[in-house]
Formats: C-alpha cells, structure tokens, sequence
C-alpha cells in the first residue's frame, strides 16, 4: 500500500432489493436486486480531489453514502488511511467519522433549523472534545467560521439558519465539517442547489480545503463543467460502475470512452459562438440493472457496439499512466 | 439561583413575543384572569361558598349582596365560579403535563427506532386509543371513587395515546431530515439524536398537544362532575352544572347555569388561542421576520 | 412593431411586512421569428416577469404598473375570458418540472387532444391524429400516445409538456427552466428539440434560465435580470464577448466551461439582496467592485449604448 493513499476501496457493491409486495412471496424466481453500485475500486490521495460525475442513477450517491457508512455496504473493502471502515463496530465508527466526514447538497435542510450557527458547530465540537472549556470552545468556533468566510463572526454567532443565504448556509455546512479537520470529505452536489453567483465562492472554499487544510475531497456532480475547476481526477459512472477515470484535463481534452465522450459532447457552453456539438449516442438510461447483465452496460447506446464481445464485460484497463478505461473498443 | 433568574427571564422574552401575536395576546389575557381569579379566590369571594345559608337565602336572583345569586341551598354563585375556576386550571395543568410527558417519551422512542421497538410501542398506543374514553372515565370514577386527582389519572390515561400518536409521526418526517444524517455524520448518538437534534422541532407540536390536552381535560372534569362522579366536596363548575341540574330547577335559573359554561367557554378558548400563538411563535424565524 | 411588447412593468407583492417589489420597472420585447433569453438568479423576479404575461400573478402579487402589449392588445386590460382563449392558443408556456403539471390518470395522447379540442373546432377523432403528429413532433412517436405519464422518464415527459404547449401553433412560447434539473444528454436532446422546433415552425420562444451555457446554445438576444430589473440587454454574441455591467460581467466570469481552456474564475462577493429591502440607487452597488458614490444613491436608467447595448450602469457614459 502506497504511503499517500486516504482511501482505498475495493470491489465495493451495493445492492437493494426489489420489494415485489405479495406476489414477491410466492414466486419461486430469485430476489432481484437493483445494483446502485456494482464492484467499484479506486483510491483517493492525500491532498487530491477526486470526481465522480454521471448521470442521475448511476449509483455516485449511494457510493458517496457507503464511503462512510451512511449506508451498509453489500460486500466490498473501504479503508481509509488503513483501517478498515467495513469491519468497524459503531463505537470505533464514532471515531473514525472524525476523519472522514459528509458536506450534503441541500444547504436548507442540512443544518437544524432550531439551532443556532454557534451551536451547530459546538455540537461537533463537544461530541469529539476537541478543546477543554467553554472559552476555549468559542474561540476554535470563532476561528472556523472566520476560516469559512463568515466574518465577522459576531453577525452569524447567534443566527439560526433560516436567516442565512443559502451560500452562508452551505459554508456553515462546511465549518462543521472543517472544525474537525478530517482527513477525507465526501461532498454531495454541494453547489447545485446554489445561486449562480454564489457558486464559485463555495468552490473556492473546497478547494481551500484541500490547498491549506490538505484534506482529500471526493467530489460527487452530474456538472462537468464545475468538476473541470475543483478535482484533479475524474471518474465518470455509469450503470454502477467505473467506465473511465484519470486526471481531469486527460477526461476532458481525450475521453476515450463513448459514454464520457457523449457526456462531454452534451455539456451545453457559455459561449454562443460555439456550434452544438452532435450527440453521438442515443436513447435514455436504463433502469439499474435488473438483471445480471454480462455484456458492458453500455451496449445498447454504443455506436461503436461489437456483437462479438456480447457476453463479456470491459474491464477497466490501464491505457496510459493514471488513466483508465472499461471499453473493448480501446485498446 | 442565578440559573433559575435566567429561567424566569426567557419565560419572560417567551410572553413577550407571545404579546406580539394577535391570539397570543387574546389568550394570555383569559388565561391571566383566570389565573388571578384562581389564585386570589379566597380574596374576591363575597361570602365563603361552601356555606349554606338560610332558607330565605334560596334562589336568590343576583343583587347587591350576591352578585349573581344563590343556588338551591343558598350558597353564593359568585363565590363558588371562583373557587371553580382552581379545580379546572389544576385538572388541566396536572393531567396535561402527565399525559405530554409520557406521550412525548413513547413518541420520540418509536418514531426514532421504528422497525419493533416502535410496533410493539405503537400497539399499545392502539390498545389505549381503542379504550371508549368515556365509559371508561366512567368506570374508573366510579371504581376509584370520587375524587379529583382520579379525573386526572383518567384523563392522562385516555390522552397519552393521541400525543404519542401525533409526537411519533412528526418524528418519523424530521429524522428524514438531512440535518439528523449531519449530526449522525459528526458522531452524534442515538440520545443526543432524539434529544438533541429531532427533540427540538417536535416542541412546538408537543406544545400544541398541550394546550389541547389541558382543554380537554377541563372539558372532561365538567362532563365527569356534571355526570355526578366528581367529589361533591370540592367545588367545580362541572360540579355547580350537575347540582343545578338536580335541583330541577334548572330551566328558571338562568344566573346558576350561565357563569359555570360561559367559563368553561371563555377559558377553553384563551387556551386554543394560546395553543394557535404557540405554535406561530415557536416556528423558527418568527422573531426576525417581525424583526423583535 | 415587435410581437410581444412589455413596458415598464411592476408587480409587487404585498406582503405584511411590506410591499416585495418582485419585478420594479421591467421593459423588453420578444420579435417575430426571435429567442429572447431571461436570465438571473432565483429570487430575481425573471419568473415573476414572465408570468404576468399570461396574467398568473396571484393575491399577494399585484402588477401595479405597466403595460404588456401582445399583437397589438394590451393583456392588462383583457377580459378573463379572453384571457383563457390567449392561453395556449396566443401564449403557451412550459414550466419547470413537468412531472408534476401532467395528469397522471390521463394518457398523453389524451391530454395533447384535450388541450386542441379547447381552442379549435375540430372533432375528437381530428384532435387525437394531431395529437400524435404532436407526439411525432417531439420525437417520442405517436405509438406512445396511449401511454400514461409514470411510463415516460423526466425527459420524455417535459417533451410531452412541449407537444402540449406546441399544439395549437401559439404566437408564443414562454420556457421556464425547462432543462433545469435534467441530465447533461437528456438536456442536450431537449435543447436540440427546441432548435429544431423553432428551425421548423418558426416560434418565437423566451427562455427563463439561469443557466448562462443553456442561454449561450439558444437564445438571438439575452436580458439580464438582478433584483428585479433587467441590467442590460443585447445580441447573445456580443453580450458574452463584451459584457457591460458590472454583474453581467461577474456572471459571465463565474461561469465554468468544460471545453476551451480552462480561464480563471472569479466569484461575486455577497449575496442577492432580498426584495422587501433592496439596497439604495443601483442594487448591485454592494457587490460591485466598481461602485461609485453617486452609484449609491442614484438609480442609473436602462439606456441604448452602441448598436443596441441596453445598459443600466453609470459606470457608462
């Protein structure tokens, strides 16, 4: 194991069953499941923002919640800086929480809105005790605010959310994870539910994140435009899996699978000299795989779809240093 | 004591911000007339109620010395709406903190936990609501005996349920909550989850279910005495209803009827009132949107 | 003369705390055969503007101002039942989230024919064929008309929220967000069934966004609006080369790209101002990097600067 590396995850699946109500009970045919993340492997290193980017359904949710727990992992390694999350009981994932932790999309319900700004984070604060004291508990929570962009901390102290923007909001959202100083963040859509114009500055906060704090990010977005100016690497999902990932500059400039180039190619662009480019696939995304497919789940959309390969599935192969893809069709 | 100065002064920011609210205000000013009136009854009493008078004393129209006058054995009307007014505000406040708290417990813990703690928990919730309430208050008055804190025993009994009932899915809706995964998220534990984080925005409807209790309570306390199974020791307007009506004069005295409902009205409603401004004032916001 | 003429409208919301000057003195106008888009961030009143046209401002929103002309009557002023036939026959509009604004115990075939049977006179048999030549329109094929809402994905379904609002060739198009919240491919499909409609039936559309990329891919003419007032208006093209105001400016330049190369972003300070209290003079003087003195004050008009540049700044003269 790589010394630099703060998570690794191994083949990690999840899957929920289909609830099939009464008739479910007397079918004699197997449960089935849908596979909302189906054997993901990939590492995250120190200081590094890492993107996962697909489609609505493609399992980049549930895999962001199953990093931490939030939801149970079906089967599949986790570890961060070593330790296995997976084997962990709950005591000892108290623990571990600390380092990694969760920035959620929706600025408005994710903070207690029966809650002040000084006690959201003194919550965190108390249940890890971080510092001794109530003096000092202020002057760390003072600090963090000031660390996000909330000063003068005296005008936000005694807020309760609703009273805040919904770029304010997102950036307490951010000190209660930052006043922990984890090692890992897994953020979910953090900007989508933003104004425009406060977009950016949250951004510039994540990437503070890491610039000074040298926390690892795990960037979750269906945007590929806002992922281009915040991760180092990209992977892009689909079906539940990986079908392509290295640094991001190499996604955007030559994606070589026809899923990424189909997503790039649709990304609209702020400038109107320039032409819409023509979609190279077709059709909708399936429903998660239902079924036990063994043909690359891309078949159906793919103009470059080979009959003979029907039956097997692409593994993710190395094609050039860090940069990886699950086609047949590259070599 | 300096922490329960502190109490008294957030007690005293909450009825001003109640005073802000149009209701608020309607039923703060019932409820602290009451409140005088219960509280300083030995003071404004004209003559002491449980005395009967003599016989030329019966009946008496309101006048000068009673002011709204006598019932069948001459005891003074005024007086006793007084001493009345006691027996409903300790029936509600006593069976309402009961019913809240035990309701409020069974609620949190079922909707936190769910899956069978929460079955088994609601269960007998179904078993408490499915009991007829008022054949029950009935029975148990009539196997425990007349007595006050029995109505208060039954009433708790039979309004547990509905708060745990109401408490339960308002938390099944808030631990949905992204902020409740947050706090998860930061460490947090089931107490301070329960407690802490979903405790806070179930208060407002707890507080509601409160008020509602109270007027229930004091509505059930007349039924129960006028139905004759209160103690025909204390005094209660439900208990003034009942002896009216066994009089069988009833119809002819006006002044023996009307002062015993029209407080149990004017009271019940000051507490709907109430009810309504807490709920508006405890929502998160309300003092700045009013900008307090 | 234009097709759509708004001017100087207001509409306020009165509130108990105040009157919320939602849209405050808002003028522009859509041409024949023209895609005028609106863009600003939620909460500056483009919604609000847009829908006043079709006259759904409700209690307590009031348009209290202005005049919004639309081939040559003055929808202000028309009677309600008039106002019903201008709905979908004159003006059609597709909002955001379609899921919602379909009936979901009536099949799309039916709900298309329902919408023609309203405004023409034409028999039952007559509006289903043209419902599904509706449907083949929006490329979902008229085999489907016969399905239900829950059988189509989010895409297909604001498609058939276009079939609807295409039916009866309105004089006008109004899109509220329609791509918002869709996938990148399923908002490129429908981004491309928009052009092609227009290419096709000729339809002037204004498109509500905030999305700049949406705007840049489809619009002749762009407005922007920041607290309830258009900034400045002008050519798509010359707007995003050269942009005047200062927050058209900012806009632009917090606005990531996927291809090109990748410019340095820089974020607005602030946040928008909530209407029930908008700031002094011109209401992006506390986020304006610019702001002068007399910017504090004084309120700078919408005025014509070169070649059709309407500008609201006295940053110009």
């Amino acid at each position: 194991m790589k010394n630099n590396e703060v998570l690794r995850v191994e083949e990690l699946k999840k899957y929920f069953p289909i609830r099939k109500g009464l008739a479910g009970l007397f079918s004699s045919r197997k449960a089935e499941y849908v596979r909302a993340v189906d054997g993901v492997s990939f590492t995250v290193r120190e200081g590094e923002n890492l993107g996962f980017v697909g489609e609505s359904g493609c399992g980049k949710t549930t895999m962001g919640r199953v990093l931490l727990r939030l939801t149970e992992p079906t089967s599949g390694k986790i570890y961060c800086e070593g330790i296995d999350i997976t084997s962990l009981n709950r005591r000892n994932l108290k623990e571990q929480r600390r380092r990694m932790q969760m920035i959620f999309q929706d600025p408005h319900g994710s903070l207690n809105p029966r809650r002040t700004v000084n006690e959201i984070l003194r919550q965190s604060v108390r249940i890890h005790k971080l510092v001794d004291g109530k003096a000092e508990e202020d002057s760390l929570i003072k600090k963090t605010l000031e660390d996000v962009g909330l000063a003068p901390t005296d005008e936000f102290w005694n807020r309760y959310p609703i009273l805040l923007s919904g770029g304010q909001r997102q950036r307490v959202g951010v000190a209660r994870v930052l006043i922990l100083r984890p090692k890992l963040v897994v953020a979910d859509e953090p900007i989508s539910m933003l104004d425009v114009s406060v977009r950016i500055g949250v951004l510039e906060l994540l990437l503070a994140m890491r610039d000074e704090f040298g926390i690892s990010l795990v960037y979750i977005t269906h945007d590929l435009a806002t992922a281009r100016y915040i991760c180092d690497r990209i992977a892009i999902m689909y079906l539940g899996k990986i079908v392509e990932i290295g640094p991001t500059e190499v996604i955007y400039s030559k994606p070589l699978h026809p899923y990424t180039q189909a997503l790039i190619a649709a990304v609209p662009v702020p400038d109107p000299t320039v032409k819409m480019q023509k979609l190279p696939i077709k059709g909708y995304v399936p429903v998660t795989g239902a079924e036990a497919s063994s043909t690359c789940g891309f078949y159906e959309r793919c103009p470059y779809a080979m009959k003979k390969h029907v039956g097997e599935e692409p593994p993710l192969i190395e094609v050039e240093p860090d940069h990886y893809v699950a086609c047949f069709k590259v070599k | 004591m300096v922490k329960f100065l502190k109490q008294l002064e957030s007690v005293r920011e909450f009825v001003k911000l109640l005073w802000t609210h149009r209701m608020g205000r309607a039923g703060l000013i019932i409820f602290s007339l009451f409140a005088v009136v219960a509280t300083f009854a030995p003071f404004l009493r004209t003559v002491d109620p449980n005395i009967t008078g003599a016989a030329e004393n019966m009946l008496v129209p309101p006048c000068s010395q009673f002011w709204l006058g006598t019932d069948d054995l001459a005891r003074d009307i005024w007086s006793q709406v007084l001493f009345g007014s006691r027996i409903s505000l300790m029936v509600g406040f006593l069976a309402a903190s009961l019913s809240v708290f035990v309701g409020t417990m069974m609620g949190v813990i079922a909707g936190f936990y769910g899956g069978r703690i929460g079955e088994v928990l609601m269960r007998i919730v179904d078993f408490f609501m499915m009991l007829p309430t008022l054949p029950l208050m009935i029975i148990l008055a009539a196997v425990l005996g007349p007595s006050i804190w029995n109505i208060i025993f039954v009433v708790a009994l039979v309004s547990w349920p509905t708060t745990a009932r109401v408490v339960r899915s308002q938390v099944l809706s808030i631990k949905e909550r992204t902020f409740v995964e947050a706090s998860r998220c930061v460490g947090a534990g089931d107490f301070l989850l329960m407690f802490g984080e979903i405790f806070p925005n179930v208060v407002p409807i707890i507080f509601a279910q409160a008020v509602l209790v109270v007027t229930w309570a004091i509505y059930s306390e007349a039924v129960l005495a006028f139905l004759g199974l209160g103690d025909p020791t204390t005094i209660s307007w439900g208990m003034m209803l009942h002896f009216a009506f066994e009089s069988g004069v009833m119809s002819r005295t006006p002044n023996w009827i009307a002062p015993p409902v029209g407080s149990i009205v004017v009271l019940i409603l000051g507490f709907t009132f109430l009810g309504t401004a807490i709920t508006d004032v405890l929502k998160p916001g309300y003092r700045e949107v009013r900008g307090l | 003369m234009a097709l759509l003429d708004v001017e100087n409208l207001k509409i306020y919301y009165f509130t108990q705390e105040g009157p919320v000057k939602a849209v405050d003195d808002v003028s522009f106008s859509v041409n024949e055969d023209e895609t005028l888009g609106l863009i600003g961030e939620s909460g500056c009143g483009k919604t609000t503007a847009v829908f006043a046209i079709l006259r759904f401002v409700t209690p307590p929103g009031r348009i209290v101002g202005g005049k919004i002309v639309f081939e040559g009557r003055d929808i202000i002023t028309l009677s309600d039942e008039e106002m019903r036939l201008l709905r979908g026959k004159g003006i059609a509009m597709v909002f955001q989230g379609a899921q919602s604004a379909l009936n979901p115990v009536m099949t799309v075939g039916k709900q298309i024919s329902e919408v023609i049977l309203e405004h023409e006179s034409i028999t039952k048999e007559e509006a289903w064929e043209k419902a599904k030549k509706q449907l083949e329109l929006v490329g979902i094929g008229s085999a489907r008309a016969k399905n239900y809402p829950h059988e189509f994905s989010g895409g297909m379904k604001q498609r058939v929220m276009v079939a609807i609002a295409t039916a009866c060739n309105p004089g006008l198009l109004i899109m509220d967000e329609p791509v918002t919240g869709l996938d990148v491919i399923v908002q490129r499909q429908l981004l491309t069934l928009t052009n092609d409609l227009r290419a096709k039936m000729h339809l002037p559309i204004i498109f509500i966004t905030h999305d700049l990329s949406v705007i840049a891919e489809t619009c002749d003419r762009v407005a922007v609006m920041y607290a309830g007032k258009i900034v400045e208006q002008g050519n798509t093209v010359s707007l995003y080369k050269d942009p005047m105001h200062p927050y058209s400016k900012a806009l632009i330049r917090s606005y990531p790209s996927v291809k090109g190369e990748k410019r340095e972003l820089k974020s607005i300070p602030g946040a928008p101002p909530r209407l029930i209290n908008p700031p002094s003079g011109c209401r992006f003087h506390p986020r304006c990097e610019y702001a002068m003195d007399i910017c504090r004050t004084e309120e700078p008009p919408l005025e014509n600067r070169n070649n059709g540049r309407l500008v609201a700044c006295h940053l110009i003269k």
